[in-house]
């Protein structure tokens, strides 16, 4: 049986796979090597910290997306549900309400847009694009609505504590960002929900009579990924010190592309953890570079635009070749 | 006697190893109904593809009008006015009837804009030939199927079409439509178009046919006028003489029933089904393609809600079935269309082995262990001889018989006693399929039960203990072995019945 497994290891099929996260940690480190001979501070310690907490915000969407994307899915309301996150999260600090179970709170109302997605689309049939761009927009709306468009910036600044503080000098803010990516890798990986996230991304009727609980998946998805959402609301807040109702606008487009050039594949049954952090990573990397080499933020934006197709078609070709 | 409009000589057609048409020679007369019949597998399909281009034959002649070619030329199938409405008729649901009939040749003005008199003029036009009055303008979409077929008819014939080819025109057709269909290709074979009407269904092959063509095995049994024959001499061309050889065959010792199924219907497609499945035992199920087969398998395994009825697994009932709750009861399930409903494309070979067992016997304390997992799939594609390089490999570049030997041995995986299979060998080999025959016989040696689904006898005279044939949504026969051996020609007659 050992000798099986080795030789299970080492077969040839797999190997584009990985090779194609190998691909993406050897771009991000051209990247950090071309962009530190421009400008040696970019590898500072403070300008990496500082990479790593504009990183962690879009990343922990990202992965919620990531979860979304694999059953062949597109959650567009995550940039809403930050926004939603970042106002309820403002006012009851305002309010007095501690920090731990507001925390949990946010989370459990970003869950719930995630289930509604999830029946809106389930249940009423209603394919994902459509039902969460609906989301997307009634959230929006219900946010500038609540918050009068305005600004919520008499938060208590002790919360700013959570996004500051460092622990062995690296803010405790990438460490929250590891946490949920090993928890969201090993729900993927080792749990019979991330197994079905793939089976019915591949094809939910194959699926469904194979026995996999779609109905329970699909709502699971979308929970997972307006949880996240709602962190990132939450941590966003923190950092500010302020809520904000337009919080998180466009988010939704920064994680399908951090969870593409990751690897997901929007047809389904394809994505992972570690390559949609390193996604995120490769697109703040970008934007960071961008701003200590004084290069305009719109000829970033068109960076960031070719590059999402750039590795997207490379990655067509080598499955092409596989 | 005229001279045919069209005329084969010597067809010969192989594939891999496999001659599908083993020399046959067939001819067409100009404005004659011409029935084509045979099995699935005798060789129509080949034939007609052969006609229309598709294929190129490796040996014979193919005459049309007055000129000889070795193949028919696709670019020129209009010119020489040869037309196929295939059995899904092909049309585009979401446009009009006009633009339907005209489809990449709608009239122009000024080379880009439609000209939609001309366009309507012309639409009618095709429609008046099939004689009859529909708006040009309905969308396909909203009309009920036989309306859609005689637009597909329509469209077929307004290329000027000497030889239409009507691939099973009626399975969808109810009967008062399958009466008006006929009116109209009598009245286009007065005018002389002549008219190839491949069906498996007997009694239409009397009502409108001229002349009759039986292909069995890829030979040509006879083309004989209809005056000339009778219903059981057709049905012995279709099926012949040959009985089951049965060298898979080995009774198993028969126990107590496992599955009862009750009165069961789903309206249109079975009503009032009742049977039952003993431990030990392989039950073939046999009907014509679109005969309810696989509505009901489907019915009794969850995935469909039947209208009534129940099923009983074990003895007790089997309430609100669900793919998952059956699964749980031990009930498996191989669908026919293996691409869509079979496997997980994109996914890998130990992935589709392992989805009815991660929620249930993988992952027993909510974890999935790796190890155990590729272990898990690696038994089960082992004891069913897959070729494969590496279990992370997607099954999507397996052959087909490989992906089904995959689809079904995820089965095993589970604590399963129940299988049921449908058409589990199309379109895969020789080698693949007795693979499977030895795993179904395998199941009722081990005491559980298989319900094996079929339009194709001999494979099922094969491999089942009892035969349940199913005609137009009953079960209009039962057949068991006769000294081992079934009676090819009792099923045959009760599946046309």
């Amino acid at each position: 049986m050992k000798v099986r497994d080795q030789s299970i290891r080492s077969a040839k099929a797999p190997i584009w796979k990985r090779m194609s996260q190998y691909t993406l940690v050897l771009i991000m480190l051209a990247m950090w090597i071309v962009v530190f001979l421009f400008e040696p501070r970019f590898l500072s310690a403070e300008n990496l910290t500082n990479l790593g907490r504009q990183t962690v915000i879009i990343a922990i969407v990202a992965i919620g997306q990531t979860f979304v994307i694999i059953t062949k899915g597109i959650d567009l309301s995550v940039g809403s549900t930050v926004g939603l996150a970042s106002i309820i999260s403002a006012q009851l600090l305002v309010d007095g309400m501690p920090a731990v179970p507001l925390f949990v709170l946010v989370v459990l109302i970003g869950a719930l847009v995630g289930l509604i997605n999830g029946m809106i689309i389930y249940d009423m049939k209603i394919t994902p694009f459509i039902a969460t761009l609906g989301t997307m927009t009634v959230l929006r709306g219900a946010t500038l609505m609540a918050s009068g468009g305005k600004l919520i910036s008499n938060v208590p600044k002790s919360i700013t504590k959570i996004a500051e503080s460092t622990f062995l000098g690296i803010p405790w803010l990438i460490y929250i960002l590891l946490i949920i990516a090993v928890i969201a890798a090993i729900v993927i990986r080792y749990t019979v929900f991330g197994r079905s996230l793939f089976a019915i991304g591949s094809s939910e009727e194959s699926a469904r009579l194979s026995g996999v609980n779609v109905r329970t998946t699909t709502y699971g998805a979308y929970a997972v990924s307006g949880a996240l959402a709602a962190v990132a609301g939450f941590l966003l807040t923190a950092r500010l010190a302020s809520g904000i109702p337009t919080a998180g606008d466009g988010y939704e487009l920064d994680a399908i592309a951090s969870s593409v050039i990751g690897g997901a594949s929007l047809f389904g049954a394809q994505g992972s953890i570690a390559g949609t952090v390193i996604g995120a990573l490769i697109m703040s990397t970008l934007r960071n570079a961008g701003n200590l080499l004084g290069i305009e933020p719109f000829w970033l934006q068109i960076a960031v635009g070719a590059l999402l197709v750039l590795v997207v078609f490379f990655d067509q070709i080598q499955k092409r070749k596989a | 006697m005229p001279q045919p409009f069209i005329e084969m000589t010597g067809i010969v057609k192989r594939f891999k190893g496999v001659t599908a048409l083993k020399g046959v020679d067939f001819d067409v007369l100009p404005g004659e109904i011409h029935g084509l019949l045979g099995e699935n597998g005798a060789g129509k399909s080949t034939l007609i593809k052969i006609l229309t281009g598709a294929y190129r034959p490796d040996e014979g002649v193919i005459r049309v009008g007055d000129r000889s070619m070795s193949h028919v030329p696709i670019k020129e199938l209009a010119n020489l006015g040869i037309s196929v409405v295939y059995q899904d008729l092909k049309l585009a649901h979401g446009v009009s009837i006009m633009e339907n009939i005209l489809m990449g040749k709608l009239p122009k003005r000024a080379g880009i804009f439609v000209d939609r008199k001309a366009a309507l003029a012309r639409a009618k036009e095709a429609l008046a030939k099939v004689g009859v009055e529909m708006d040009p303008l309905t969308k396909v979409g909203d009309l009920k199927a036989a309306d859609q077929e005689i637009v597909a008819i329509a469209k077929a014939l307004s290329t000027n079409a000497k030889l239409l080819i009507l691939d099973e025109p009626t399975a969808l057709l109810a009967e008062d439509d399958v009466q008006r269909l006929f009116s109209i290709l009598r009245d286009l074979s007065a005018k002389g178009v002549a008219i190839l009407y491949i069906s498996h269904r007997l009694e239409e092959i009397f009502a409108i046919c001229n002349r009759v063509t039986v292909l069995r095995d890829g030979s040509k049994i006879w083309t004989r006028p209809i005056g000339e024959i009778t219903k059981d001499q057709l049905i012995e061309a279709i099926a012949g003489q040959m009985h089951a050889e049965g060298d898979l065959y080995t009774e198993a010792k028969i126990g107590d029933p496992l599955l009862k199924v009750r009165n069961l219907s789903k309206a249109p497609y079975f009503r009032d089904i009742s049977f039952e499945l003993r431990s030990g035992e392989v039950v073939g199920l046999f009907g014509l393609v679109g005969g309810g087969k696989s509505e009901l398998l489907k019915s009794i395994y969850g995935a469909y809600t039947p209208d009534s009825g129940e099923v009983l697994v074990m003895g007790e009932t089997h309430a609100k079935p669900s793919p998952s709750r059956s699964i749980r009861r031990g009930i498996g399930f191989v669908p026919e269309d293996r691409k869509t409903e079979g496997f997980l494309p994109r996914m890998s070979i130990c992935a589709n082995a392992n989805v009815p067992s991660y929620g249930r016997t993988l992952a027993g304390r909510g974890w999935i262990r790796l190890r155990e997992e590729k272990r898990h799939a690696l038994g089960l594609v082992e004891s069913f001889n897959v070729k494969y390089d590496s279990l992370e490999q997607d099954i999507d570049g397996l052959s087909g018989g490989n992906q089904q030997k995959v689809v079904v041995a995820k089965w095993m995986g589970i604590r399963m006693n129940i299988l049921l299979l449908d058409e589990p060998t199309a379109g895969i080999d020789v080698g693949a399929r007795r693979d499977i025959f030895k795993f179904v016989r395998s199941l009722a040696d081990a005491g559980k039960t298989v319900v094996y689904c079929s339009s194709y006898l001999p494979e099922i005279m094969e491999v089942a203990d009892r035969i349940l044939v199913m005609s137009q949504g009953r079960i209009s026969g039962e057949f068991r072995r006769h000294g081992g051996a079934f009676r090819e020609d009792e099923i045959m007659r009760a599946a046309f019945n």
